[in-house]
């Protein structure tokens, strides 16, 4: 009686033992199964949001290419036709006041002419198309800074090559977009682009001596209703699979934009 | 020496979690129920031993009533119930709340039912009934614990769900004391030198418990 109580506890100790360790493997491995889980969906849900910005910069470029496309073909070849029809009025048989209003117009509608054809190759990205990233960028830094104080210069890597278009576009639109901003907001009167190519990898810098933005308020800034143009920079970055980061110091703003260009197509 | 050194585990053993317990700036509310068992299970342990060891420390003759450590182990029991069912209750997880409530109440009245009419308190023999009836309930709360973690749980990791290293210490100490307790009394009539053996088991698991509630307060704590 003795030694089956004796056995009757050594069996009991080992089978409660066992249970909790049954009970805890099993807790063990639907908790992995749970977080296999949540992984997938987290990455399922990363994967959807990155095909809604996709389309979302994707349906963008295409309305800024349509809207580039009706003010060259519709609104230029109706303004060019305007300049036709007053260069044929005769100048010489109009009084001195008429003349000069005659001359004002064509002046006014040469400068109509000229800034619908500079919108329409902003929107339109036919330079990035035609000669790629780097010469976008320097034309599009020449254009914007003509004639202010500003000044400005690139310093890019010449080594970089084109490997996906789309991308190309979208790192040429976060560019134009901070310019922009920094033209508009960092009272700069020196400003500098420069990229370098290591591997796969571009880095691209635009340092400014104005007023520029941190990290932090880069992140204030972009969930503001104000903040449109700093939330396509995010969407853009993000859909890049790359990284922003803006810093500032007393010599000056920095912004790093750190882009991966293996084509992913 | 050893001997002693392991017979006095029951006492030393408490030294780490409440070296941790120190260490630790802030208690969780849940984890101050636990807190409270090491202290009370400090002091009551540290009586048994005295009680236990009262020859061999030389001290003058106790009184009738302390003659035998074994109510201690009653009190032990009572202790561990309420700060264990407490902690359970203040983990806050949504699975048997009732049940879990009422578990304390029920096994006081079942304690005071059993010292009035069925046994001493202060007999010179363990209460099996009490201990294993403790055990098993401490069992159950430590499987509704493991159930709520399978069914409804939705952390990422388990080691940092609030106090999952205290519920592995006690399901590693109530499995294995269940049997201990349910058969000491008898064992202690009929063949003691296994009950000794038994008995160094059960301070085995109780070093392991108190170092799983060691690593419980020197985890950062959610509050």
């Amino acid at each position: 009686m003795t030694s089956d109580i004796k056995y009757l506890v050594i069996i009991g100790i080992a089978v409660m033992l066992l249970m909790v360790i049954s009970i805890l493997f099993a807790v063990i491995i639907n908790q992995r199964k749970k977080n296999q889980h949540r992984t997938a969906m987290e990455k399922l849900r990363e994967q959807q949001q990155n095909q809604l910005i996709e389309a979302a910069v994707r349906s963008e470029e295409q309305e800024r290419h349509r809207i580039a496309e009706t003010l060259h073909d519709e609104v230029g070849a109706i303004l060019s036709s305007a300049k036709l029809h007053l260069l044929g009025i005769k100048a010489d048989v109009l009084d001195d006041r008429d003349q000069k209003l005659h001359e004002k117009g064509r002046e006014l509608l040469n400068d109509v002419i000229q800034k619908v054809r500079g919108i329409s190759h902003n929107l339109h990205s036919n330079i990035l198309k035609e000669f790629g990233l780097n010469e976008a960028i320097r034309h599009f830094v020449r254009k914007v800074t003509e004639g202010s104080i500003l000044n400005a210069s690139t310093n890019l890597d010449d080594n970089y090559a084109t490997e996906n278009s789309e991308n190309d576009i979208s790192m040429y639109r976060m560019v134009q977009e901070l310019i922009n901003n920094t033209l508009k907001y960092a009272n700069a009167t020196e400003f500098l682009i420069s990229s370098v190519l290591t591997g796969n990898e571009l880095d691209l810098v635009i340092f400014h001596n104005g007023d520029g933005l941190t990290q932090v308020q880069f992140e204030e800034l972009r969930y503001q209703k104000e903040g449109l143009g700093l939330k396509n920079i995010q969407n853009r970055i993000i859909l890049l699979k790359g990284s922003i980061y803006f810093t500032g110091g007393d010599e000056g703003y920095r912004i790093n934009i750190h882009v991966p260009v293996k084509s992913n197509q | 020496m050893l001997r002693v050194i392991y017979d006095w585990s029951e006492v030393w053993a408490l030294l780490i979690p409440l070296f941790y317990i120190y260490k630790a700036k802030k208690t969780p509310v849940y984890l101050k129920p636990v807190k409270v068992f090491v202290w009370v299970s400090l002091i009551l342990n540290l009586a048994q031993m005295i009680i236990w060891y009262r020859l061999k420390l030389h001290l003058p003759e106790f009184p009738a009533i302390l003659q035998s450590n074994t109510f201690i182990y009653n009190l032990l029991s009572a202790t561990r119930l309420i700060t264990f069912s407490l902690f359970f209750i203040l983990l806050g997880q949504h699975f048997m709340p009732r049940i879990k409530k009422i578990i304390p109440f029920g096994f006081l009245l079942f304690m005071i039912i059993n010292f009035i009419f069925y046994e001493q308190f202060f007999s010179v023999a363990i209460s099996s009934r009490i201990l294993a009836t403790e055990a098993a309930l401490l069992l159950f709360y430590c499987i509704q614990y493991f159930i709520f973690q399978l069914i409804e749980s939705n952390s990422i990791s388990l080691p940092k769900q609030k106090g999952f290293w205290v519920v592995i210490g006690l399901s590693i100490y109530v499995a294995v004391n269940f049997f201990i307790f349910l058969f000491y009394e008898y064992l202690t009539d009929s063949a003691k030198t296994f009950a000794v053996d038994m008995w160094d088991v059960h301070n085995a698991v109780h070093i392991i418990l108190c170092i799983f509630i060691a690593i419980q307060f020197n985890q950062k704590n959610d509050k």
